[in-house]
């Protein structure tokens, strides 16, 4: 469902005013649009979650919200000729192109909708569709169902764990079979609640994985900006849940990080929940940064990075920045221990190469490695010894 | 095994073309003994061979018998809200279906056996389940608290999540009552059916029943959301698979099906059964709580 630009010159007398009558900013579409644009508010009138999005986010636009850190609307990388602007708005199942014309007024010039728009429960889609999946143990306890939510939200119970999988993944079962066991790490040892009420899954549908090396600014993802927006709208409606812990899996932390940026752009918080990264494919730093935003209860522990250098740097870098918040449960002695840890994550393979390539340069370095890991352990000893002597004295 | 040149488990150019995908093949698999207070349930199956090696199989002990060797019984399946019912799961394999040079994995099949009875705290006693008039209540009474009570919430939540059973089909290569048939996941209207568990169930013991199920995933689909390959293989694997299905009765076993026998003369469950009526939040069953369901159980029999 699109229309093609009309080869006049667009203008206020061939555009019909959808929105920003009153007030704000006058928002109109090209008269090809129209009767899309008011399906689109039928269904949205008519409680469809996405509709209700698309409508609230379109009619949003009235207050210009195009700052650089907007997620789901981007200028279009060259410059058209003119004076007019052109951007991008990206949200769940539909992607529009907005023409701002000189005088500050936008245009709609094309809506392109997913096939499947408006059917919510079609027996094909349900499995592949963008959104919120209610996940459980199936029969005989012995892998994941996943069953779509029609309204985007939670499950209000306090301590629910809403896993955000990557994309990837064909089906929201298979997402939920492979993302499931990585976010239930987050809870360590004690997994008995997601084993008997199931947990939330945040599915985005797509070819590739988001984010990597090359692309590890979250905010330059293309393909998970309409999947953020839909997760942006279901953690403000969770704002009353307590407790509720948002895990990403690998790439998951674009979507993730995306919608935390939407909603520190509208200025909510949300100091009830806790977010963990699970080897997170973008940068955990940046994520931070907006947790300490959204005034978010961080653990002592905030994104697990693997073996990943660039995640234990991108973690470091924000260290400073969380031993200042007083809300942050990481202190000086966290940092120790993460430094130490960290120093020995790099070193050992800086060993082990030392010990493989040879040579006396070589095994010098290989010998700091060592000295650094061997440092790491004592620590953790010592740590552990004054621990056993503090208890025993009762000091 | 199948031919690893042509069908590797390796996805590097993804397609959703039509194609026929390939997975393990059935020829010399081995035969899975289950042991049952007494009785042994054979299956025969490929090896476990999962798509995403997260997904762990289960296997029990050779020799083992869940039902005489567990101290505490069967556990309470806490992820049916009713908790009425003590299910373990004996057995469960994944098996991954590829298509051709390195096109990706096109589905997968996962089969289960679970042995399945009262909780401690709902028991039914004095009843036997080989009587294939109670086998039916209580099968009609496990799928309402398995499926029944599921819903689309909020707006939605007189539309039920599944319907079912369909395709009811009873057997008689077993010497106990047995039947299959498939639960279905639903949309708004009950146009927008899909398969989903495909179950046969049979009883090995007065108050233990086995429940086998198959599930077949589907991964590769073309733009309209329809199968963009032939699924005959999964479905292949998984009728071998519950051909091979065995059942030999211990001696406790067969006297009480030999007494069953002598009170109510043949061993079939009815031919037909009609989907039930759900959710059961909107249409609740008419005897609930453990007492009443007794005593229509009784009055069955």
């Amino acid at each position: 469902m699109s229309a093609p630009i009309s080869s006049q010159p667009l203008s206020p007398q061939n555009t019909s005013l959808i929105a920003g009558q009153s007030s704000g900013k006058p928002i109109r579409c090209i008269p090809e649009l129209k009767p899309v644009y008011l399906q689109l508010q039928k269904a949205a009138h008519r409680n469809h979650h996405w509709a209700r999005i698309a409508v609230k986010e379109l009619n949003a636009l009235t207050t210009g919200m195009l700052g650089k850190n907007n997620v789901y609307v981007r200028p279009e990388s060259r410059r058209s000729s003119g004076g007019s602007e052109k951007y991008y708005v990206f949200l769940p199942g539909l992607k529009a192109t907005v023409v701002r014309w000189p005088n500050d007024q936008f245009c709609i010039t094309e809506l392109v909708l997913d096939d499947n728009y408006y059917h919510t429960h079609r027996s094909g889609q349900e499995q592949t569709r963008l959104g919120t999946y209610r996940a459980k143990l199936g029969p005989n306890n012995s892998s994941w169902h996943t069953q779509y939510v029609e309204d985007g939200q939670v499950s209000p119970i306090s301590g629910r764990l809403v896993t955000v999988a990557d994309s990837h993944y064909e089906t929201a079962n298979d997402a939920a079979n492979y993302s499931i066991a990585g976010a239930m790490t987050f809870l360590g040892k004690n997994t008995i609640s997601v084993r008997i009420d199931g947990c939330d899954l945040h599915f985005t549908p797509g070819n590739k994985r988001l984010g990597s090396l090359v692309c590890y600014d979250p905010i330059t993802v293309d393909s998970s900006r309409a999947s953020a927006v839909h997760l942006a709208a279901t953690m403000e409606q969770a704002r009353k849940v307590r407790s509720v812990a948002w895990v990403a899996d690998f790439g998951g932390s674009a979507v993730l990080t995306q919608a935390m940026q939407i909603l520190a752009n509208k200025g909510v918080t949300l100091p009830d929940h806790t977010v963990y990264f699970y080897r997170p494919r973008t940068s955990p730093a940046k994520a931070l940064k907006l947790a300490h935003q959204l005034k978010l209860s961080v653990n002592k522990n905030f994104a697990d990075t693997g073996l990943s250098a660039r995640g234990a740097l991108s973690q470091f870098s924000v260290a400073g920045r969380r031993m200042n918040n007083k809300n942050d449960l990481y202190d000086r002695n966290e940092h120790a221990t993460a430094w130490l840890k960290g120093a020995i994550s790099i070193s050992t393979p800086i060993g082990v190469a030392a010990a493989v390539v040879g040579g006396p340069a070589m095994v010098m370095l290989g010998s700091i490695a060592t000295a650094i890991g061997g440092v790491g352990v004592s620590y953790a000893v010592g740590q552990s010894v004054a621990q056993d002597v503090r208890r025993r004295f009762k000091l | 095994m199948r031919n690893f040149i042509k069908y590797p488990p390796i996805e590097w150019r993804k397609r959703h073309e039509s194609t026929v995908p390939a997975g393990p093949f059935f020829t010399g698999a081995p035969t899975i003994p289950l042991y049952l207070a007494g009785s042994k349930v054979c299956i025969t199956a490929p090896r476990h061979s999962p798509r995403r090696s997260v997904c762990k199989q289960k296997s029990t002990y050779p020799g083992y018998d869940v039902l005489r060797d567990s101290p505490a019984g069967l556990h309470t399946d806490l992820t049916m809200p009713s908790r009425r019912w003590g299910v373990a799961c004996l057995f469960a394999r994944r098996w991954a279906f590829y298509g051709p040079w390195m096109s990706g994995c096109k589905g997968e099949l996962h089969a289960s056996v679970a042995v399945i009875g009262r909780s401690d705290e709902h028991p039914l006693p004095d009843i036997s389940f080989f009587n294939p008039k109670v086998f039916e209540t209580l099968i009609m009474h496990y799928l309402n608290d398995r499926y029944g009570y599921e819903n689309w919430e909020g707006h939605h939540s007189h539309v039920p999540r599944y319907h079912g059973p369909v395709d009811w089909k009873i057997h008689r290569h077993l010497p106990v009552p047995s039947a299959s048939f498939k639960i279905c996941g639903r949309g708004e209207s009950l146009r927008d059916l899909y398969l989903r568990d495909y179950l046969f169930v049979f009883p090995v013991s007065d108050q233990y029943f086995v429940e086998v199920c198959f599930i077949q995933d589907f991964y590769s689909r073309d733009k309209k959301g329809n199968l963009a390959f032939d699924k005959t293989p999964i479905q292949e694997l998984q009728d071998k698979i519950f051909r091979s299905i065995t059942l030999e009765l211990g001696p406790e076993a067969q006297a009480s099906v030999e007494k069953v026998k002598s009170k109510v003369g043949s061993l079939h469950m009815c031919k037909d059964f009609a989907p039930l009526k759900w959710p059961t939040n909107i249409y609740p069953p008419e005897a609930s709580g453990s007492p009443e369901i007794r005593q229509a159980l009784r009055n069955d029999a």
